[in-house]
């Protein structure tokens, strides 16, 4: 009888099925919206599918921050995380 | 069905749009000296208290009037003011107890809620619910509610 | 139409009142509230005055919309010449009193001269008249607002009122009405002071009318329909809930602006104000509103009854207003405190005893920072340790200012004054000697252009450049949005609705007031109305002689690079954005308007 075929290791597991583990600081009103510390997300998730996966939507937010250094908006689709980022997602300032 | 004004204080927050719908329905014009409802502040302005006529079944102002002005709406539930029949006297405003019958020195006659005919305006303007418009035999429901909801598993909260 | 058509005018040196017309033609022009107050200003001073003495002039002035069911109807305007600066002075206030004195039957109220002996002018329906305020001078804003109502026996006034604070001559005094609502910048309270004038109380029934009901009505829900969607998070966190955000991004000023991040930032936040602590208590009461106001961004709060401010002082265990951004900032990072109690209990003294919390909060950090540096100590300072982070040297240099006594006396000066007293003038952060607010403008570059060439001085609310600025935060591309969201802020401040609904746009705007108001109000219209209001009160500052050289910043914000968050290693760039500021404007290299300009506007 044939041996099993082996475990597979991640180098088999396609792409969309890795995850990755975001921290999220969310700050002022939006926290109405996400008041968790982290999301998993698949591998090769934007800036975008992660401020869907908290349910913020792009027009919501003032600034997105990963690591410390700030996305620019149009860049939210492009943008990619890593496993470990921090992402930081700022309320617009209203003044006052 | 009878319906009945229910304040809310709590969810007041004294902004007095209250007080200005119910001027302009009246009188045309933003206007809360002459508005049938009043808001009024209590403990250093902590708290917002909007107040007005209560619509009493056997009302003093009724029983004062010399004219028969004041009548009983049974619809709605109302004391009204018949203005062609109104002389200014005042006896009403020092008859009610609650001090929500007014009179007014451009006009000559006194005011009072009336509740708008049936679609009171200031519930319609006001922001956060603090007034609305219910079941004159059920205008407490809402607090029982809040208290029952306290009991759940035994533990007042 | 919307206006009433009147205007008072008091005289406390001779001691009368007149009634006059109100001039239609400069309404027309200058919209209202501030616009209209700086054109009535123009016309009855001489800019260079002592602003402490008789010949300024004091002026309470409404908007078209003030009074109106409009959501946020209830601003007025205080138009003087300012003590803290030697510039226009326009502070704006909510609250009911600015309602309440269109009720009264005028849109505007212009107060000259000196009063002999300190009177308040008393307003009820077609009644004015000048009290005696003897037994109230000396006493705080809210024993005037209770001894004035019970003596005329009148709950219904609204009253507008200085403390000891405004009629000592604090720099940065304000005019508190409605017990938590105040006209707070620049020194606006102790021109009243000087003029012997302790108060003003109205109560009126003269109707507000609209031009065209149906679509003012119409035009109004549509308004307070989008303002619920857009200022939720106003409502239930108050204007405090961008602290946590100004944290993160990294420009909250912290410690006299040497940082722009505050370690005990989430001790005062809007979050902490929502705690619910061991023993149940929990800093914030409820919200509350000014007069038509659908937002509701008040705070009303409470202390802990053992808290060392208000231990044994039962006088205080009542609630009041609480912290909003400004006064979190000013009580909190800018002088490194992070007792959520201690900021209240300040905030509560900036009321009682009429004062700009903002300003109060930076020149104590100036003093601060001088202490630290040795300049200054325990033998200036009564013996109270003026470090950063001490929460009772904040609150008990509070009440001591807001008395004047001791140092407190010299922390009315201002931080300019102050720091010039002890030759380190360098550590006042100012602009033409009013403070900053709680933006960095290493980290916020466009607030800074806007601070820098503020009519007022260091000003946040007269410009809007928040969302370009948290975009990019170098100093690309933001003279623009400065200058026109200068002119947007004035219109919408001479409107008599709150800055907070400018968001909502020229079109919705033009759309109410043509509706309110007589004549054709169009968007362009407000907008060059707006950029004409701007530069009238520009001509005030040149004439009152102020320069170009001073639309500038403090050497910490040009030359010291913010040390952390978003903008770390960034100072702001002023000399990249001035000029093209001026140019935009049509003004001169040296910041005058030209005569070209000028003549666009009708000022020429």
């Amino acid at each position: 009888m044939a041996a099993p075929p082996p475990r597979p290791s991640s180098a088999w597991v396609s792409a969309e099925h890795r995850a990755l583990q975001v921290g999220i600081k969310v700050t002022g009103r939006l926290v109405d919206y996400f008041d968790g510390t982290e999301v998993i997300l698949p591998t090769g998730a934007s800036v975008a599918e992660a401020l869907a996966a908290i349910g913020i939507t792009a027009d919501q937010v003032g600034l997105v921050a990963v690591n410390g250094e700030s996305v620019a908006r149009a860049q939210y689709g492009e943008r990619l995380l890593g496993d470990g980022d921090s992402m930081t997602v700022l309320a617009p300032l209203t003044g006052g | 069905m009878q319906r009945l004004l229910h304040m809310e204080p709590g969810l007041c927050t004294g902004c007095l749009q209250c007080e200005m719908a119910c001027s302009f329905e009246h009188e045309g014009e933003f206007n809360p000296a002459r508005s049938r409802i009043r808001v009024f502040e209590f403990e250093h302005a902590r708290t917002s208290v909007p107040y007005t006529c209560s619509q009493c079944t056997e009302a003093w102002c009724l029983k004062a009037c010399p004219t028969g002005a004041i009548v009983f709406d049974q619809e709605l539930g109302a004391k009204l003011v018949r203005l062609e029949a109104c002389v200014g006297c005042k006896a009403c405003t020092s008859a009610c107890p609650f001090g929500t019958i007014e009179f007014n020195p451009a006009t000559g006659k006194v005011y009072k809620c009336d509740l708008c005919g049936g679609a009171p305006q200031c519930v319609a303007a006001c922001p956060t619910g603090a007034i609305t418009y219910l079941d004159a035999g059920a205008t407490g429901v809402g607090r029982m509610l809040e208290s029952a909801a306290q009991t759940i598993n035994g533990v007042a909260t | 139409m919307s206006w009433q058509g009147k205007i008072l005018k008091v005289d406390l040196t001779r001691g009368t009142i007149v009634q006059e017309s109100l001039n239609q033609d400069w309404a027309n022009d200058y919209i209202g509230e501030r616009g209209l107050g700086s054109k009535y200003l123009w016309e009855h001073m001489d800019p260079t005055v002592n602003p402490m003495g008789p010949d300024n002039v004091l002026i309470f002035a409404t908007g078209p919309l003030t009074g109106t069911s409009a959501s946020t109807s209830g601003r007025y305007a205080v138009l003087t010449k300012g003590p803290l600066t030697g510039a226009i002075a326009c502070s704006n206030s909510g609250g009911k009193f600015g309602a309440e004195l269109k009720y009264a039957g005028y849109d505007l109220l212009l107060v000259q001269g000196k009063s002999e002996k300190p009177v308040y002018l008393l307003i009820e329906g077609d009644e004015a008249s000048l009290q005696p305020a003897d037994k109230i001078w000396g006493s705080s804003v809210w024993e005037t607002e209770e001894w004035i109502k019970q003596s005329r026996n009148n709950p219904l006034l609204k009253i507008a009122s200085i403390g000891i604070a405004g009629e000592r001559g604090v720099r940065y005094a304000a005019i508190v009405n409605d017990l938590h609502r105040a006209a707070g910048r620049s020194g606006v309270g102790a021109v009243m002071g000087s003029k012997n004038l302790k108060a003003v109380a109205v109560r009126g029934s003269v109707g507000v009318k609209v031009k065209d009901a149906k679509r003012f009505m119409a035009a109004a829900a549509s308004m307070k329909q989008t303002l619920a969607k857009s200022f939720g998070g106003m409502t239930k966190y108050g204007t405090n809930e961008m602290m946590d955000t100004m944290q993160e991004f990294g420009g909250l000023p912290t410690r006299n602006f040497q940082e722009v991040q505050f370690e005990g930032y989430d001790k005062i936040d809007a979050r902490a104000m929502l705690k619910t602590d061991q023993m149940g208590h929990r800093n914030l009461v409820t919200n509350k509103a000014c007069f038509g106001c659908t937002i509701a961004c008040g705070r009303i709060a409470h202390i802990r009854k053992d808290h060392f401010t208000v231990i044994n002082r039962k006088e205080y265990w009542h609630a009041s207003g609480g912290l909003e951004y400004e006064t979190a900032y000013a009580f909190g990072p800018v002088v490194g405190v992070d007792d959520l109690d201690a900021c209240t209990f300040a905030g509560y003294l900036m009321n009682e005893h009429g004062m700009d919390p903002i300003s109060f909060g930076v020149t104590l950090a100036a003093a601060m920072e001088l202490y630290e540096m040795g300049v200054i100590t325990k033998d200036d300072t009564d013996e109270v340790e003026l470090k950063f982070g001490n929460a009772e040297a904040l609150t008990i240099m509070a009440e001591k200012t807001g008395k004047q006594e001791g140092f407190g006396e010299i922390l009315g000066l201002g931080s300019k004054l102050m720091c010039e007293k002890y030759g380190h003038p360098e550590l006042s952060m100012t602009v033409k000697g009013q403070e900053f607010a709680g933006y960095d403008s290493r980290a916020l570059q466009g607030m800074g252009l806007g601070y820098a060439t503020g009519n007022r001085g260091a000003c946040h609310l007269k410009h809007d450049t928040f969302d370009v600025d948290m975009e990019d935060q170098s100093g690309a591309g933001k003279a623009e949005p400065c200058k026109t969201s200068q002119d947007w802020a004035a219109a919408v401040d001479s409107s008599g609705l709150c800055v907070f609904t400018s968001g909502l746009g020229a079109e919705m705007f033009a759309a109410l007031l043509d509706a309110d108001s007589e004549g054709d109000w169009t968007a362009e219209r407000l907008m060059v109305s707006g950029e004409r209001i701007w530069n009238l009160e520009r001509l005030f500052n040149l004439a009152a002689g102020l320069t170009g050289s001073d639309d500038t910043l403090p050497e910490r914000l040009l030359k010291d690079p913010a040390p952390s968050g978003t903008a770390k290693g960034r100072v702001n760039e002023l000399d990249r954005m001035l000029p093209e500021y001026y140019q935009l404007r049509g003004w001169s290299e040296d910041g005058r308007p030209t005569a070209q300009t000028l003549e666009r506007l009708g000022l020429g």
